[in-house]
């Protein structure tokens, strides 16, 4: 039986989860000069909450809700408590921040909420099958997220105000604060969506994988792969990096060998970004000397 | 009433036992808590192991000392966190030894993990390690002088499985494991048991890599080699992504897996996904009192641990713990790495309650050798046969 069709379904809708969180983060690096790496735990602790108001007897959809505002809130105290007094142009410095942020949450998450893995109920119940791959409406549902999200937040960064003054801000903050762009509400705004994001991911893959404090780091990692596929300053790039991501993943383990997944997949990535620096969507930069 | 006589015999018996018979002759007149050490995975993707384990040692020295300690002394166990990672678990010994004080490491978890560690805590601090929840052949063959271990080895796990999917008449078998050497390990004497049992078997080997959360590439390859059965050497957590996706992909198999999964968290996380789980365990059923020495750890459970359920991980560590007590318990004067040694070494069918009797000699540091398969139905584990061993006929 060729399975080819199935593992391809099954890649595409794995890899939605990385392309919800390769767009967080390309929108936050986009209007604020800052690789999150906190953002995966940003939204693993959104979903904690929401099982925590899941276990007081509230609604799915408001512990939904409750995750994915969580998830935004704690970028923006994070952007305005930790990455916006270092002063512009810290790019390490605010990685590494986020980076010990990463870890610190981690540990809080376990503290609060305990190691115990917990299972959590999908917003999108049942399964259909699509080319001989019994796929949950809750993954597919997320791939279609993960679309509708790459094309909303596109637009919205190419032809909306505040998104032109999001990208503004990210080149020249000096510049922009000369024509009047408020740099700290953009900032505000950028890490809402991104880790909003983030925490959107989180919940439609913690009824797959079960909620604990680790949720995200693998899918982060997968996300982070997808998006220098992709290319670090392109939203589309991010989303189709993280896809591709996927289904390279799901080829690899199913072709090659489940325990060489990660190891085919970089291979394949440093392949690309040697012959593409910039990522494969990303505009190619040229300059004549 | 002659029968609630003998139960309150055979409870105090039990008691005296545990509790190592805090005779005043036997004390040596030091009053200090015994400082004992374990380094266990309480956070990280295996903490789920590491956790329920940690909260079956913990309830078995408070039992200890609410009883009476060991010769009237408290048994202090400090347990660190080693997110299941080699370099953390050596660092995890200098501390428990260095800054401590642990005269014994007991009822650790993990087999690569502690074996990182043994440079330091055997040869160079020389300090014992008693009863690891985890273990190879390499490690009692030959007897290493400081270490000893009750847990039926993984190996002869995976030989018991192998029979046992065979005895049930199955002709292809894969066997699906993690790919790090002591998963493969296991794996490969499964295999080898299969091969040498039934020859005619088909047996397949899929490796994944360890850790893994997406298993639908993984069940799309076990499908494709058509398997009647499928043995998994894998972590709980990927035993229940396997469980799930293999529902959801309409697999049907025999599924067999080994005792370190078998544990009330495959039932609560996969659900009915798991249901007809065939496994082995290392002790009795924790859901069944009717035995006084299960009854009293699932009493000091509830009193001690009460948020973390009875469950067959739980037991098994309060099993490791009691049998290295019950030993350290038999020294009348000082407790050093020599008088450990030796009172193990001279421990023989020693009955903790709750598993196969413990018997160790100068030759033989792994005390035991025997499973109890299992089978989850209807959401609760239940007994297949008795205790059976590597070389049994099932």
């Amino acid at each position: 039986m060729n399975e080819l069709p199935a593992v391809l379904v099954s890649g595409v809708v794995s890899g939605a989860t990385y392309a919800l969180l390769g767009l967080g983060i390309v929108i936050i690096f986009r209007s604020t000069d800052v690789v999150n790496f906190a953002i995966g735990d940003f939204g693993t602790f959104g979903v904690y909450v929401a099982f925590a108001l899941l276990t007081r007897g509230l609604p799915l959809l408001i512990a939904a809700i409750a995750a994915v505002g969580v998830a935004g809130l704690l970028g923006v105290a994070t952007e305005r408590a930790v990455v916006r007094p270092l002063g512009p142009g810290k790019t390490f410095a605010a990685l590494v921040l986020t980076l010990a942020l990463s870890l610190i949450l981690v540990s809080l998450a376990g503290q609060l909420f305990g190691h115990q893995p917990e299972p959590f109920p999908a917003l999108v119940p049942g399964h259909v099958a699509i080319l001989g791959l019994v796929v949950a409406w809750q993954k597919i549902a997320t791939a279609a997220l993960a679309v509708v999200a790459m094309a909303v937040i596109a637009f919205f960064m190419r032809f909306t105000r505040l998104g032109v003054a999001m990208r503004a801000a990210a080149e020249d903050h000096y510049a922009a604060r000369v024509v009047g762009i408020n740099r700290g509400l953009v900032a505000a705004i950028a890490w809402f969506i991104g880790c909003a994001l983030a925490g959107l991911a989180a919940l439609l893959l913690a009824p797959d994988a079960t909620l604990t404090v680790t949720l995200m780091v693998a899918p982060l990692f997968r996300a982070f792969a997808g998006v220098f596929l992709g290319g670090l300053e392109s939203m589309i790039g991010a989303a189709v990096g993280g896809f591709a991501i996927g289904v390279l993943d799901d080829l690899a383990g199913r072709y090659v060998s489940a325990s060489f997944r990660d190891t085919f997949v970089f291979a394949i990535i440093v392949l690309v970004l040697f012959l593409r620096p910039a990522g494969l969507l990303a505009a190619q930069h040229r300059q004549r000397v | 009433m002659r029968r609630t006589l003998l139960s309150a015999a055979a409870v105090a018996l039990l008691f005296v036992t545990a509790c190592g018979g805090q005779s005043p002759a036997q004390s040596s007149g030091d009053t200090s808590p015994i400082q004992l050490g374990a380094w266990m995975p309480l956070t990280g993707s295996i903490a789920v192991h590491g956790l329920a384990q940690r909260a079956g040692g913990a309830a078995y020295f408070k039992f200890l000392n609410d009883h009476g300690g060991v010769h009237g002394r408290k048994v202090v166990w400090n347990v660190e966190d080693n997110a299941y990672d080699p370099q953390k678990t050596v660092a995890a010994a200098h501390k428990l030894i260095d800054q401590e004080n642990s005269i014994a490491i007991v009822g650790a978890n993990g087999t690569a993990n502690t074996a990182a560690a043994f440079s330091y805590v055997l040869d160079q601090a020389q300090v014992p390690i008693i009863d690891t929840y985890g273990g190879d052949s390499t490690w009692y063959s030959p007897p290493k002088p400081l270490l000893f271990g009750i847990q039926t080895l993984y190996e002869d796990q995976m030989r018991v499985l192998a029979k046992w999917a065979l005895k049930d008449s199955y002709k292809n078998i894969a066997i699906v494991h993690s790919d790090p050497a002591a998963f493969a390990n296991i794996a490969k004497a499964g295999s080898d048991q299969i091969k040498s049992t039934s020859p005619s078997t088909n047996v397949m080997d899929v490796a994944v890599k360890f850790n893994t959360t997406d298993y639908a590439p993984v069940v799309l390859q076990v499908r494709n080699l058509h398997p009647d059965a499928v043995i998994m050497i894998l972590s709980t957590a990927e035993v229940v992504a396997y469980l799930k996706q293999a529902a959801q992909q309409g697999l049907k198999t025999g599924i067999y897996t080994y005792a370190p999964n078998s544990s009330a968290d495959v039932i609560r996380l996969a659900g009915a996904d798991a249901d007809g789980l065939k496994s082995e365990a290392f002790t009795l059923p924790p859901d069944d009192t009717s035995a006084a020495g299960v009854k009293d750890f699932v009493n000091a459970m509830q009193k001690y641990e009460a948020g973390t359920p009875a469950d067959y991980e739980s037991e098994m560590t309060w099993a490791l713990c009691k049998v290295a007590v019950a030993a350290i318990s038999k020294i009348s004067g000082k407790i050093d790495k020599d008088s450990i040694v030796k009172a193990l070494q001279s421990m023989s069918n020693y009955d903790s309650g709750v598993m196969p009797p413990i018997t160790f000699s100068a030759s033989q540091h792994l005390g035991a050798s025997k499973i109890q398969r299992v089978q989850l139905t209807g959401g609760k584990w239940t007994l297949v046969g008795s205790y059976v061993g590597a070389d049994s006929n099932l």
